[in-house]
């Protein structure tokens, strides 16, 4: 099972309830309810799913997907019922446990069934003693959210694995208002879904959407909703995609303006923001040698990301509520929401307003934020404008990027700002992401050999892509990865020295300059005939084309200059260049010329992709414009020998 | 010194002083049909004639072989025609006789001139072929006339006239045989692209020429086209294009695997072998098929030779990266003028596609 397909099972895990029979308290938030042992039964409402026809391969197999809400004042209670059918071996190799997301602190968790159906009829139950709960963390993030794995015992071809697990969630726990939200298709065949939401009074009606319309819904009652499809297929997957605005949802949420939910997020904000002395001091002498706003800016921005450490306190309502901003400056530590507050506090301290936009970090297509949530943001940065009128986005997360540019995994996606959007939009993002150039110079001597000079420099958003990479490093690990780089993409032939620019500040372009000597790289006594294949664009433009067959993507922009000189001994006389280039299409321009001043030859390469997005019927012209770039970008030089 | 004002006026003698007669008067009607039969052609002759007749008569400086090559002479034809029309105008006033109609010699010169003038600009405009045709029948104009006045003048004061048929050296005769033989090839080729047109095989400006097996199509940016042969496969090898002007060439190589840089190369290579032109002067730009997204190189090599004057081999080749067609053409010219006229509607291969 790969990491996207067990988010996916979790998520469609992450619901709630309680149940009863013999139970058993597998923590105190978790409880099995299930039969085990000796008493294990099929649920006799389930034993039809246990027949289906199966002679059709429909690859991974969902017999049943049933999710039930139940809406009530104080609490909510989410029924979520799965029967699989594993098909093969390698199905029960990968996929054979089940995970279950659950926090604590608002929910309670019950296992009211877990048991596998054999091909030949045996029911065996799940043993409790061998569901294993453990802390879901990462590194520098602390919260409540656990992760129960349920272990399918005596899984083989054929077999039916089926889990019910019920979820109560506490209304006065959330720190935001509830929403559901189901993906209705994964990459498993369902052959029946059936979802259902009953509320206890027509004050707690919700309001529910989809985008499926394979999903066919009805209300049996006024107080509640029931939906159904079957044979769903699985999604078709691509190289590059994201699901999370692709997937075809549901959800169900109260009934709730964007305004009602921004204002909710913005509180937390700015009831943080200290707008304290002890701010002002510190953004005073941040700030004392700055002459222009854009040098506040990036000044603070500085210290913020790159002097108060990521760490994440994210338990109970620390989830959503950021510390105060003298907090985090005396702590100097901090996560998304932590950092932001104090960066927003030390800007208005300085005069330059900014205010929060918070970010869904798996969505890029507003779009697809089918009612108001704020379920969907995971992360929040800062937006506002200089005096001058220059706006900005800024991550405080992210210490490798500069002030002028939003951090390039920022850009594109969903985004809200509160106090200043009605409702979500897309960040925005830079024209060209990827920006290079190559400064070179190249002597060619009597002897045959090359002497290389050459400049590689990184620009805008790709530098602090390169400058995260080699943050950490030391001096030598950093020599190592050039000449890894350099290697694979020039030349294994030989070893250069590197120099580094623009590591340090962010505000600068990062700049890796080498010099090396490629001895007897030509015959002297022949007329000469020099290739050169534009190595680096080669291999920047090999990053972009698609493999992706049925779902269209954002390219994110490319742009190359190269300015090479080849300077040529004078025992041959140049008589011919390559062609001049000019590719210039709907996704971009290659341009290459070359000015010849006796034996110094100038060759100017550029290419100008910009941002735009890719459709799959442009993926065959993209892929190849890209394959052009990368083959004609080269030069040669021809000499007669005097 | 004699007072020219007093001296007798030239005379002609009618009576042959030469002991040789006049040539009979030649009927307009007649003259006017061997023009037009003859393109014109026959003018060398009718020159040639009106001279020996002015000689015969005692004008003993007009030596027939040299008014042959009147026509020849461009814009001075008109003064040959002017001189011509002189003498024989000197030959009616020294006469007593009646002559009727009297022409004049500066109206007949300058009627000539003006129609060699349009002859020669008309020439230069290769594709209008009616506004050549009408000037050459214009410069008819000015013989008719004059053959007028040389019938009157003849048939008024010569006794007797030459009887055909006219004796022939067999020198004479090899001489006219060969001619008449090399005037078969030289009509055929002048009407080769005529007939064709005719035919439906030239084609118009705009014209898409479809490959058969598939592989390309080529649309005529420029008139004066030939159709590929039919039954023509890009999978039998190459094809020749014929070209609106002789010495000019196209040809059309369709390839499965060559690359644009071979063919450039091979191209440069072959110009300057060709044309034993080292120095040939090359360039070379390639760009993108905004709808195919091929590769199009383009390779402009151009020289000059003592022989052939300018010259420019323009090469054009399409790539897919599996498959290429390239298309070349030639043109050269001694003329200057020709040369760049042609060169600048001669760039067929901006039309070249190749399927995908």
């Amino acid at each position: 099972m790969n990491a996207t397909s067990r988010f996916w099972c979790g998520l469609a895990l992450a619901l709630h309830a309680a149940h009863g029979a013999a139970d058993v308290a597998v923590t105190d938030y978790v409880t099995f309810a299930a039969n085990n042992g000796e008493n294990v039964k099929i649920a006799e409402h389930l034993r039809p799913y246990y027949e289906v026809d199966y002679s059709d391969d429909h690859g991974e197999f969902t017999v049943l997907r049933d999710h039930s809400l139940e809406i009530e004042k104080a609490h909510i209670t989410a029924t979520h019922t799965v029967i699989r059918r594993f098909q093969t071996q390698d199905e029960i190799q990968e996929d054979g446990n089940s995970v279950v997301h659950v926090n604590p602190f608002s929910t309670e968790l019950t296992i009211a069934e877990a048991y596998v159906v054999q091909p030949n009829g045996d029911v065996i139950g799940v043993d409790p003693s061998t569901i294993q709960i453990e802390n879901d963390t990462a590194d520098d993030v602390f919260g409540d959210f656990m992760v129960v794995t349920i272990p399918w015992p005596a899984l083989q071809e054929g077999s039916f694995v089926t889990l019910q697990v019920i979820r109560r969630t506490e209304h006065s726990k959330r720190a935001t208002p509830w929403s559901h939200g189901l993906y209705l298709q994964g990459y498993d065949y369902v052959h029946d879904l059936r979802l259902s939401a009953r509320w206890a009074d027509d004050s707690l009606k919700p309001v529910w959407k989809t985008q499926a319309d394979f999903l066919t819904c009805t209300n049996p009652d006024a107080r509640r909703l029931d939906c159904r499809a079957s044979a769903i297929p699985g999604f078709q997957t691509d190289d590059s995609a994201n699901y999370y605005d692709l997937l075809p949802q549901v959800i169900v949420a109260p009934q709730l303006e964007w305004s009602e939910i921004g204002e909710r997020l913005h509180t937390f904000i700015s009831k943080a923001l200290s707008e304290s002395d002890q701010i002002a001091r510190t953004a005073a002498k941040l700030t004392e040698n700055a002459d222009s706003d854009q040098d506040k800016l990036s000044s603070i921005l500085k210290f913020v990301a790159g002097e108060i450490r990521y760490v994440g306190l994210e338990h109970g309502y620390g989830s959503h509520v950021p510390r105060p901003s003298d907090t985090t400056l005396e702590r100097r530590f901090g996560d998304c929401k932590d950092k932001t507050v104090l960066l927003i506090d030390l800007l208005q301290s300085v005069g330059i307003e900014a205010t929060p936009v918070f970010v869904a970090s798996r969505r890029t297509d507003p779009s697809r934020l089918l009612l108001p949530s704020a379920n969907y943001f995971d992360h929040v940065i800062a937006c506002g404008s200089l005096r001058d009128g220059a706006r900005f986005c800024v991550d405080p997360t992210d210490p490798y990027s500069g002030s002028s540019y939003t951090n390039p995994s920022i850009q594109g996606l969903v985004g809200y700002a509160p106090d200043r959007d009605s409702r979500p939009i897309k960040i925005p993002s830079d024209r060209t992401r990827w920006y290079m150039r190559e400064d070179m110079t190249m002597e060619l001597d009597s002897e045959g050999n090359l002497k290389e000079n050459l400049s590689v420099t990184y620009l805008g958003p790709y530098a602090a892509s390169i400058r995260s990479g080699l943050a950490g490093l030391t001096d030598e690990e950093r020599s190592e990865w050039a000449l890894d780089v350099y290697q694979s993409t020039v030349s294994d032939l030989v070893e250069p020295a590197f120099e580094f620019s623009g590591i340090d500040n962010t505000e600068d372009d990062l700049q890796v300059d080498s010099s090396v000597v490629y001895e007897e790289i030509l015959d002297p006594d022949v007329d000469l005939d020099y290739r050169e294949s534009a190595s680096w664009l080669r291999r920047l433009a090999g990053y972009f084309e698609t493999e992706n067959e049925h779902y269209g993507f954002d390219f994110e922009g490319m742009k190359f200059v190269g300015r090479v000189k080849v300077v040529v001994d004078e025992k041959w006389q140049i008589n011919r260049l390559s062609p001049t280039v000019d590719f210039q299409t709907r996704f971009g321009r290659l341009e290459r010329n070359q000015n010849r001043k006796g034996n110094v030859v100038y060759i100017n390469t550029e290419v100008d992709m910009r941002k735009q997005r890719i459709e799959p019927d442009d993926f065959e012209d993209f892929n190849t414009f890209i394959s052009h770039i990368r083959q004609f970008a080269g030069f040669r030089i021809l000499g007669e020998l005097q | 010194m004699d007072d020219p004002a007093v001296l007798p006026p030239p005379t002609i003698d009618t009576a042959a002083a030469h002991g040789e007669k006049l040539h009979a008067p030649l009927q307009r009607w007649k003259l006017a049909l061997l023009l037009v039969l003859t393109l014109g052609v026959f003018a060398f002759y009718w020159c040639y004639r009106l001279a020996r007749d002015l000689k015969v008569g005692g004008r003993g400086e007009y030596h027939p072989w040299l008014w042959f090559l009147a026509p020849l002479t461009g814009i001075s034809y008109g003064i040959a025609i002017f001189n011509l029309a002189a003498a024989y105008r000197e030959w009616a006033e020294a006469t007593d006789a009646r002559i009727v109609p009297v022409s004049n010699p500066m109206g007949l010169g300058l009627l000539a001139f003006v129609t060699a003038v349009t002859v020669n600009v008309t020439s230069g405009l290769d594709v209008l072929i009616w506004p050549l045709l009408v000037a050459m029948l214009a410069s008819f104009v000015p013989l008719l006339v004059l053959q007028g006045q040389v019938n009157a003048i003849k048939e008024q004061t010569a006794p007797e006239f030459r009887t055909p048929p006219m004796r022939f050296t067999w020198v004479q005769r090899v001489v006219v045989g060969v001619l008449a033989l090399a005037w078969i090839p030289i009509a055929y080729f002048s009407l080769e692209l005529e007939l064709q047109q005719l035919g439906g095989q030239r084609l118009a400006q705009g014209t898409v020429i479809e490959d058969p097996a598939g592989n390309f199509s080529l649309r005529l940016p420029s008139a004066g086209w030939v159709q590929i042969e039919p039954g023509y496969s890009s999978t039998d090898a190459d094809v020749e294009l014929l070209l609106a002007d002789y010495g000019d060439w196209a040809a059309i190589w369709y390839g499965p695997d060559r690359d644009l840089q071979s063919i450039a190369d091979w191209h440069i290579e072959w110009v300057r072998g060709q044309y034993a032109d080292e120095k040939a002067s090359c360039s070379e730009d390639q760009s993108v098929d905004t709808e195919s997204f091929n590769v199009i190189s383009r390779v402009e090599c151009t020289g000059s030779t003592l022989l052939l004057g300018r010259y420019v081999v323009l090469s054009h080749a399409i790539s897919d990266g599996r498959r290429s067609v390239e298309i070349v053409v030639a043109i050269s010219d001694l003329e200057k003028r020709l040369f760049e006229k042609r060169r600048s509607y001669t760039n067929i291969a901006s039309g070249l596609r190749l399927h995908k």
